[in-house]
């Protein structure tokens, strides 16, 4: 339930915003929104365990891509 | 998320995830690219490949050496070795020059290519005298890829004499060669990084980027402009001996190469005696080229002293070459190669 | 044992194994050789150190909770100044000594040369040392009552958390020890990908931003003044998914292993005023200094200037233990004179201005205010002295290369 004392002074356009993610405060509001678009992706009993597969390859490509290198380097200072 | 996700079923997920990888896996192992020389960081896995790609019928030209012969601040077709494979398209030449190269990494790389039953038809190194000074980084260390492919040809007497960064084997560097033995993928990720970013990591590749928009960049280069004062030391003109570790190596390459009966072209490095005029133009430094020059060697291994072989006009430094240079060098080694 | 290491994802791998194969009456005794094994892993003969510790802290607690129940309040108070001491004692020898001899020879402009022993910092001590002084207030203030060496062992050793925390509450922790639970109730699917999530995290982000803070390590030529704000705010970013990543990786093992640990970060960055963003960071920590040095020392029951210096002393302690180094409380007080000036205003100003009940706007300033605030903050935190944090902020407000 939002506070009664934030809703006092929110525009009806907020006032949407309150009522559909249950606060005033815009970036719990953005959060609130832009999470309850991905959840349902991934909490489909289907859809949800094929996605959670691809983003755990895509993340450990990633991680051996764009890790900073860790290797053994010769460094060479030619002057 | 997690009352979300409890519901994704995670024997699902992570088969998906292991396929997806192995899938990867299976196409970096059959697309390696093996361009025209080797990347600045180059990993085991890499080097492996790439002595394995070389044919075994004695048809190939290998090149070693330093960041001369690789093409320093070049690109990979404007050097040497791509400009004698594009004259000579009969004989495959194979440049296993790198940074930081030198007559200590010719010996063992050689040990290398002897192990994997490679025996190269011709081998061209450049010999710098630089490198056999012992305050050069290069005079008694190993690439560490190379240290790590080639852990079982390096001798106890190898271990006492040069600064290996490998001593001592510890527990997460077995499990790390463990992986790589199995994850060509991860095996090759240096490798990747550099075809990707044009550097071994895409943090160097990013901070690369982003000194080009501060302007550190500019400020970093003028700092670093070849000027005479910033070679002295780099010379040693103190008389190359028997305990000069670079030397040591220089004739045990020498002695391999005649011993294999491999026919050779070394050549002492050209040098920019212009701009190094003051540290090099001495008796002492051409008493040592003499004694690079006239080491025993077999009547199939070449020693050429082209020292001043090349006008200062076509180098960068006091050393690396420009594309003309490069040219030259070429011109030099294919006269070279013909006049045998 | 570092988290991203092949070494690591062994272990932890052999230690579900280990955990999960053992049959329920077994499975604490199962995670304390885990844990005494990752300690040992780092420098074995400190393992030695963290048993005594914890040998120490139990038998205090144990006479604590005697002499509550036989009225001995004095004996008590003893036995909890006894393990206080023991632990913050152990904790200032190993890791401020050298800090406490400079800073004597120093102030003594040398005629006071004292020689601190060169000892080797035991892994995780700033962790361990608190959960245990917790362990032993709580104990004596009647909180915790009921526990057995099982599960006080099984807390003390807990090798997830054992080297960058969250830190534990033993009252949260020791009730699951004798949870049964399935392999279904462990959120497997969203446990693992929260750790490999905080692997990226460090390894992708946070490892990335090493070569862009180079300019507060190091400052002066070649660098710009932009270098200089994007070392800020690379380590701003730095250490937020350092951290988040470590605590990511611990609180998503913990899981794995059957425990729930409490959450460490929550968008700290989004805050709108500093006293938010230190109920947003590090949360295991601040709760901890709220709860046992603000609080005892009165926290903001005693007045306006008892509540700022409360503050601000508090601020430089939680500085102190970040780091064995002057900056470190320096960066402490910074954050101290930032919520007493937070304090102040909110308990003066704020209430008079027309703006006060916010709106995108505002909200919006109020984060970024609070934004800058705490990334000038990490130049502190980050520079090796004072002399390149005072380098470092000079060389942001010079629009020329500084040359050394």
């Amino acid at each position: 339930m939002p506070d009664p004392k934030q809703s006092e002074n929110i525009e009806w356009g907020d006032a949407r915003t309150v009522i559909t993610t249950g606060t005033s405060d815009p970036i719990a509001a953005a959060w609130y929104l832009t999470s309850n678009r991905i959840w349902p992706l991934i909490a489909h009993p289907v859809r949800g365990p094929f996605l959670l597969g691809i983003v755990l390859f895509l993340l450990i490509v990633a991680m051996v891509l764009f890790s900073p290198s860790t290797e053994s380097h010769f460094i060479y200072t030619d002057f | 998320m997690r009352h979300a996700v409890v519901h994704a079923r995670w024997w699902i997920a992570y088969p998906v995830a292991l396929i997806l990888l192995i899938v990867l896996d299976l196409a970096v192992r059959s697309w390696t690219p093996l361009p025209l020389r080797l990347p600045e960081q180059y990993s085991p896995t890499y080097l492996r490949l790439v002595l394995s790609d070389i044919p075994r019928d004695r048809s190939t030209t290998v090149l070693l050496g330093d960041s001369v012969l690789w093409g320093y601040k070049l690109r990979a077709d404007q050097t040497a070795a791509a400009i004698l494979q594009t004259s000579d398209q009969s004989t495959r030449i194979v440049d296993l020059a790198y940074e930081g190269g030198s007559t200590v990494n010719d010996d063992v790389m050689l040990r290398a290519l002897r192990r994997v039953g490679v025996r190269p038809a011709t081998v061209i190194a450049n010999v710098n005298i630089k490198e056999f000074n012992p305050g050069d980084s290069a005079y008694s260390t190993l690439h560490p890829s190379l240290e790590r492919l080639s852990e079982h040809a390096l001798t106890p007497g190898d271990s006492n004499v040069l600064d290996l960064h490998f001593r001592n084997s510890d527990l997460n560097r077995i499990l790390n060669d463990d992986v790589e033995s199995i994850w060509r993928f991860y095996a090759l990720r240096s490798d990747l990084r550099e075809q990707l970013f044009g550097s071994d990591d895409a943090a160097g590749a990013l901070l690369a980027l982003v000194h080009g928009v501060t302007g550190e960049r500019e400020t970093e280069a003028a700092l670093h402009v070849p000027t005479p004062d910033r070679f002295l030391g780099t010379y040693d003109l103190t008389p190359i001996g028997a305990d000069n570790v670079a030397f040591t190596y220089y004739r045990s390459f020498v002695d391999r190469l005649c011993r294999n009966r491999i026919p050779s072209l070394l050549f002492l490095t050209p040098t920019n005696h212009q701009l190094l005029h003051e540290y090099i133009d001495d008796p002492n430094y051409d008493a040592n080229l003499a004694r690079l020059e006239h080491i025993p060697h077999c009547s199939g291994v070449r020693i050429l002293n082209w020292d001043r072989a090349i006008p200062p006009r076509y180098f960068l430094d006091n050393d690396h070459l420009n594309p003309e240079g490069q040219r030259r060098l070429a011109q030099l080694i294919s006269r070279a190669l013909h006049d045998k | 044992m570092i988290f991203n290491t092949w070494v690591f994802a062994a272990f932890a791998i052999a230690s579900l194994l280990v955990c999960w194969t053992s049959p329920a009456r077994f499975r604490p005794a199962a995670l304390i050789g885990c844990g005494l094994v990752f300690y040992a892993y780092a420098y074995p003969p400190y393992l030695l150190l963290i048993i005594a510790l914890a040998v120490v802290t139990y038998a205090l607690a144990k006479v604590i909770v005697s002499s509550r129940r036989h009225d001995r309040m004095t004996t008590a108070r003893w036995a909890l100044f006894a393990g206080i001491a023991a632990s913050v004692g152990v904790l200032a020898l190993f890791k401020y000594s050298t800090l406490f001899a400079t800073t004597i020879d120093e102030l003594s402009l040398g005629k006071l040369a004292l020689s601190a022993p060169h000892l080797l910092i035991p892994l995780a001590i700033s962790f361990f040392t608190f959960e245990f002084v917790h362990y032993l207030v709580d104990v004596y203030l009647g909180k915790i009552d009921d526990f057995s060496v099982k599960d006080f062992a099984t807390f003390a050793f807990f090798y997830p958390t054992l080297v960058a925390g969250p830190i534990k509450r033993f009252q949260n922790f020791a009730p699951q020890i004798g949870h049964t639970r399935t392999l279904s109730q462990l959120f497997i699917a969203a446990n693992v990908f929260r750790v490999v999530l905080g692997l990226a995290k460090k390894s992708i982000i946070a490892d990335s931003m090493t070569p862009f803070v180079q300019p507060i390590l190091t400052p002066g030529a070649p660098y710009h003044t932009a270098d200089y704000w994007i070392a800020m705010l690379a380590y701003t970013a730095k250490i937020y998914f350092d951290f988040t990543g470590y605590s990511d990786i611990a609180i998503g093992m913990a899981a794995l292993l059957g425990f729930q640990i409490l959450e460490n970060f929550d968008r700290p960055y989004w805050s709108a005023n500093i006293s938010q963003f230190w109920r947003r960071w590090h949360i295991s920590l601040s709760s901890w200094i709220r709860d046992y040095i603000f609080i005892p020392l009165g926290g903001s029951r005693r007045g306006t200037l008892a509540t700022f210096f409360n503050l601000a002393f508090v601020m430089a302690v939680a500085g102190l233990w970040h780091g064995a180094a002057w900056h470190f409380v320096a960066w402490g007080l910074w954050h101290g004179g930032g919520l007493a000036a937070h304090r102040a205003w909110s308990v003066t100003l704020a209430k008079r201005v027309p703006f006060r009940n916010g709106g995108t706007l505002v909200q919006a300033v109020s984060v970024l205010v609070t934004f800058a605030f705490v990334a000038f903050g990490w130049i502190l935190f980050a520079a090796p002295s004072f002399g390149a944090a005072w380098g470092a902020v000079r060389g942001m407000f010079t629009p020329a290369v500084i040359l050394p």
